[in-house]
């Protein structure tokens, strides 16, 4: 028998699921932010910022 | 002045402060770290290529994440993967149930949110966890605001189905009525 009636605790207890799925989703990206990014991602930007450089340097 | 100056920053100079959340993004939609780097390589090679088409003094970061899911979702039409299963790769409910003191692990909220369509877990992280607005996300996403709300609203209730707090899936029989019955409205609410 499911009771549908809608005691306070239960509404508490529905808030209390709706928050926690918001407070996890918001935990799957910090989770992510905080890891360090690998090195290669900045060498990557480096790379691409001096051949640029070295362009601009032969085109002059 | 102070305006003049921005115009004159280059935005190319700028990317590497937003590698870090690029790449959360990208782990939160690929949830495969390896897939994430090569989505945030390509992105960064496209972003840089591209700078001309990016509008100065709008948000690099929304332009950023633009790409991202771009480069991800036609990669993704290329290679098709082959699983029947457009609702995502594990379908099954997961039965999961809160804790007794009523707290869902994360690891077992993990395994939901990996089996949610990547259109699911890309409309939850844009709008609900990465602090989007709804205006920005459907920007990104290339829909109206409305298109996100309602599919923002249908990926909380699969979610709420896969962690099994639906309501008529059975799967707290044994469990008393009370506990049914609010976990049947707490998937009810999320629509």
């Amino acid at each position: 028998m499911r009771n549908q009636g809608s005691k306070p605790e239960q509404d508490g207890q529905v808030d209390q699921i709706k928050a926690q799925i918001e407070e996890n989703l918001k935990r799957v990206y910090q989770s992510a932010l905080v890891e360090e990014v690998p090195d290669r991602f900045k060498l990557l930007l480096q790379q691409l910022k001096d051949k640029e450089a070295l362009r601009d340097e032969v085109q002059r | 002045m102070n305006l003049a100056v921005a115009a004159d920053i280059d935005p190319r100079d700028q990317l590497v402060e937003h590698l870090r959340p690029l790449r959360a993004f990208a782990i939160s939609l690929t949830r495969n770290v390896t897939a994430a780097d090569d989505l945030v390589q390509e992105t960064i090679l496209k972003a840089w290529a591209g700078i001309d088409k990016f509008q100065r003094g709008s948000n690099l970061q929304a332009w950023l994440f633009t790409i991202l899911r771009n480069t991800y979702y036609s990669s993704l039409r290329k290679s098709r993967r082959e699983v029947a299963d457009p609702d995502g790769v594990h379908a099954a409910t997961l039965s999961v149930k809160p804790d007794h003191d009523g707290r869902m692990a994360f690891t077992d909220f993990l395994r939901a949110f990996d089996a949610l369509s990547d259109e699911h877990r890309e409309v939850l992280i844009l709008v609900g966890a990465s602090g989007f607005t709804t205006d920005e996300a459907a920007a990104m996403m290339g829909v109206a605001a409305g298109t996100v709300k309602s599919r923002a609203s249908r990926a909380r209730k699969r979610l709420a189905h896969l962690l099994g707090l639906a309501e008529g899936e059975g799967m707290f029989s044994g469990i008393d009525a009370v506990t049914d019955a609010v976990i049947g409205r707490a998937a009810a609410a999320m629509e």
